[in-house]
């Protein structure tokens, strides 16, 4: 199976809201559209699943064009929303039926994923678990079925992130997975999506949160007023920016040596620095200088850049062109 | 896995779950029980409306009723009585003994009746005696000497020789009408009042109905994107089988709603026949010059006035699902809801209008005119004013709007679907409609 985005365009007017993107998912792992707001992630994402008609371009799935009559997609989009006087039952039934899904498959699958994602509770009120786990126990309180608008915005969360993933899809879009998260359910977000890829799914992810992408994805495009600056795989597009950041820390002050090397300081707290290095010799270079000097070195870390580093330089640079 | 991407694909599921939240949604509830308790107290309330109230069941409480006849007419109230269930229990024997002998001859519970000829009340006279401390309740007497009066105006027509046909004519009341020679030469035709009476209930029915889908409609379309559903529906199930899934959801509740309503009256109707005389309904109807014959029931008529609410119905749905669409939050939908409740009222209002003005162009164009026809044209063809010709015509043009409205929301449901701002008019709507023609549309 492969994902093909090609020459994917789309103009409102005289407006370009993307500009020919193109990228490839020739194997399972997670893409990642990377952007400012409104550079065109949710857009690609639309015209993707059929929802924007494409001024041009194409999508493929595995060789023809991508649509759920084809492709086993689930989607969780960035504008959240539940049925607020429906049950929850009664929706993930809907949403499960409308995917093709069997209501036989659908309960399993269903009390497997409430399970999973801690909210038995609500769909299964009355029971302390899902029903599996209950056999044998006696309710207690006959309650009535929770409706969406009796949860909080994280436990909604998760009833949507079960809406995509009940119909055990191939493809998974999730655009902003983990906004609005607290810690505890964004690690078990996380957990739920390093799942998905080990079974070998095919993720496509929109995040402002670089330190989750950086976590999960392989391959990236950031995207900056409607163009793609920026593609391709993420290890080797670090590499390519060389080793250039360097965390030093010492047990005096070495100001003066970094001064003397050209290095760039970035920040400092109780001598432990910050610095921008041009490469591996200039970082060497200092750490000879110190050395020479019997100065003491605790931590000598020299790495690529972070992806939020690579994304700011990326985006920013090209919003100072543009200036 | 099987999905649904077809254009209508997904239909099926997405009116199960939308007819499964119409009957479960409180308001609906309760909206219907108290519809069903007023249709189930409807008979009993209208018959004493009517003048009726006894019951059905009930008999005279006399046991024999003695008769002598000196009057030469040969009156038989036995006869009578026969017609009147009321008087099953009640046994009529001509008396062989004179009035003055009655206390004596007589048996108890029982009264004497004598018809006799007097020229001083230059007449015939009915008495009826009681016997003594053994006086029947007044209603009983009261309606023993209707059916003696009965029984002599019957005795009186016999011996004129006067027919069964010519007796009923006689009583059947007066009426008077003012006709040009036009109207004269074309013949009898139904009642103005009646035509006007039956073009307004047939209205009212549409509105009613017309009202609630639009209602039902536009806010269970409004919900769906308010709740910002839309994107997470649209990858299962295209945006016209939305829209088609929630008419055909809203079309079953509600018609289910009025055949409920309906046999809520059969009920009532039947109830109350039980312990209630129900004719003075029909009879008060029947005064006012209405009969069930004028409304020619039969599968043929059910099947065309069914046919016709379905075509509006769905006019004015599709209409709902598109004003519905361009909102945006759950505050639009009194908005939203405007345009088809006003296409709604011009249809009524006109359709009011035309029946209470009448003539041949006029009921051809009501009958023909789209919106307007979906009040007019059955209850057209019921009373006779034009053909199954032009009803079929009426149809055809309804039909053709329909899918005109369905070709347009294909083409704007979608943009409408992911529209954000303010409700666009329908001027914008066709600009969309323009551009998604060309592959493009509006943000």
């Amino acid at each position: 199976m492969s994902l093909t985005v090609s020459n994917l365009s789309k103009k409102y007017g005289n407006k370009t809201v993307l500009d020919h993107l193109s990228f490839e998912m020739p194997e399972p792992g997670v893409y990642a559209l990377l952007g400012t707001n409104g550079a065109g992630k949710t857009t690609t994402i639309r015209m993707m699943l059929g929802m924007l008609a494409k001024d041009s371009g194409e999508v493929l799935w595995n060789g023809k064009q991508l649509d759920t009559a084809t492709c086993n997609v689930g989607y969780l989009a960035e504008e959240r929303g539940l049925y607020p006087k429906y049950t929850l039952m009664d929706q993930l039934m809907y949403f499960a039926g409308l995917r093709g899904v069997s209501k036989s498959d659908a309960k399993k699958r269903i009390r497997y994923w409430a399970e999973r994602l801690q909210v038995e509770e609500y769909l299964y009120p009355g029971k302390t678990a899902a029903p599996e786990a209950a056999k044998g126990r006696t309710k207690t309180k006959a309650q009535k079925p929770k409706l969406a608008d009796q949860l909080s915005k994280g436990n909604q969360q998760k009833i949507q992130f079960m809406t995509a993933l009940i119909s055990d899809p191939e493809l998974l879009i999730l655009d902003e997975p983990l906004s609005g998260l607290d810690p505890v359910n964004t690690d078990l977000f996380k957990a739920v999506i390093r799942e998905e890829i080990a079974k070998g799914k095919y993720l496509i992810m929109s995040s402002h949160q670089m330190a989750t992408v950086e976590e999960f994805c392989t391959d990236i495009t950031i995207l900056h007023r409607s163009r793609a600056l920026l593609q391709g795989n993420l290890n080797e597009i670090k590499k390519s920016h060389g080793r250039v950041n360097l965390r030093l820390k010492t047990e005096q002050d070495i100001s003066a040596y970094i001064q003397k090397a050209g290095i760039t300081q970035l920040s400092e707290k109780e001598y432990e620095y910050q610095l921008k290095v041009t490469g591996e010799d200039q970082a060497n270079a200092l750490l000879a200088d110190l050395m020479k000097d019997s100065v003491r070195v605790i931590t000598f870390d020299l790495r690529e850049p972070s992806l939020h580093e690579i994304f700011v330089s990326t985006v920013g640079g090209e919003a100072h062109e543009t200036e | 896995m099987k999905q649904n991407k077809g254009e209508l694909q997904g239909v099926g599921k997405v009116f199960q779950f939308t007819l499964l939240q119409f009957v479960k949604n409180k308001a609906n509830t309760i909206t219907l029980i108290i519809m069903l308790v007023l249709t189930l107290f409807s008979v009993p309330v209208m018959t004493l409306f009517s003048g009726g109230g006894m019951s059905a069941g009930e008999t005279c409480g006399i046991s024999k009723v003695y008769w002598q006849d000196q009057t030469g007419y040969s009156v038989n109230p036995a006869e009578t009585a026969q017609e009147n269930d009321f008087y099953r229990d009640t046994v009529f024997e001509e008396a062989d003994f004179s009035a003055e002998d009655f206390a004596s001859s007589a048996e108890d519970g029982s009264v004497y009746v004598l018809f006799s000829s007097e020229e001083a009340a230059s007449g015939t006279v009915i008495s009826i005696q009681c016997l003594p401390e053994q006086e029947p309740s007044e209603s009983d007497l009261s309606s023993l000497e209707t059916l003696m009066s009965q029984a002599l105006e019957q005795a009186k027509l016999s011996a004129l020789q006067i027919s069964e046909e010519q007796t009923a004519t006689l009583f059947s009341g007066l009426s008077s009408q003012v006709q040009t020679m036009e109207e004269y030469q074309e013949g009898e035709g139904v009642d103005w009042g009646v035509q006007y009476g039956l073009q307004l209930g047939y209205s009212i029915i549409v509105m009613i109905i017309s009202i609630f889908a639009v209602t039902y409609i536009v806010r269970a379309v409004v919900e769906e994107k308010a709740s910002k559903l839309v994107e997470m529906l649209m990858v299962s199930v295209q945006p016209l089988a939305l829209l088609v899934g929630k008419i055909l959801a809203a079309m079953v509740y509600i018609f289910g709603f009025f055949v409920l309503l309906l046999a809520g009256i059969g009920i009532s109707w039947v109830v109350s026949s039980q312990f209630m005389d129900v004719s003075a309904i029909s009879e008060t109807m029947a005064a006012s010059g209405f009969s069930m014959d004028l409304l020619q029931l039969s599968p043929a008529t059910l099947v065309i006035v069914l046919l016709s609410l379905l075509l509006g119905y769905l006019t004015f749905s599709i209409l709902a699902g598109l004003s519905g669409t361009g909102c945006s939050t759950m505050e639009d939908v009194q908005g939203a809801s405007t345009l088809s409740t006003m296409l709604i009222f011009v249809g009524y209002f006109a359709a009011v209008i035309a029946g209470s003005i009448g003539g041949d162009v006029l009921n051809l164009f009501v009958s023909l005119c789209p919106v307007i026809s979906v009040f007019c044209a059955p209850v057209q063809y019921v009373l006779g004013n034009i053909g199954f010709g032009i009803l079929l015509l009426s149809w055809l043009l309804q039909a053709a709007v329909i899918v005109l409205l369905a070709v347009f929301s294909a083409r704007v449901y979608r943009a409408l679907l992911m529209y954000r701002g303010s409700r666009p008019n329908f001027r914008q709507m066709f600009a969309m409609a323009k551009e998604q023609s060309s592959g493009k549309e509006q943000k």
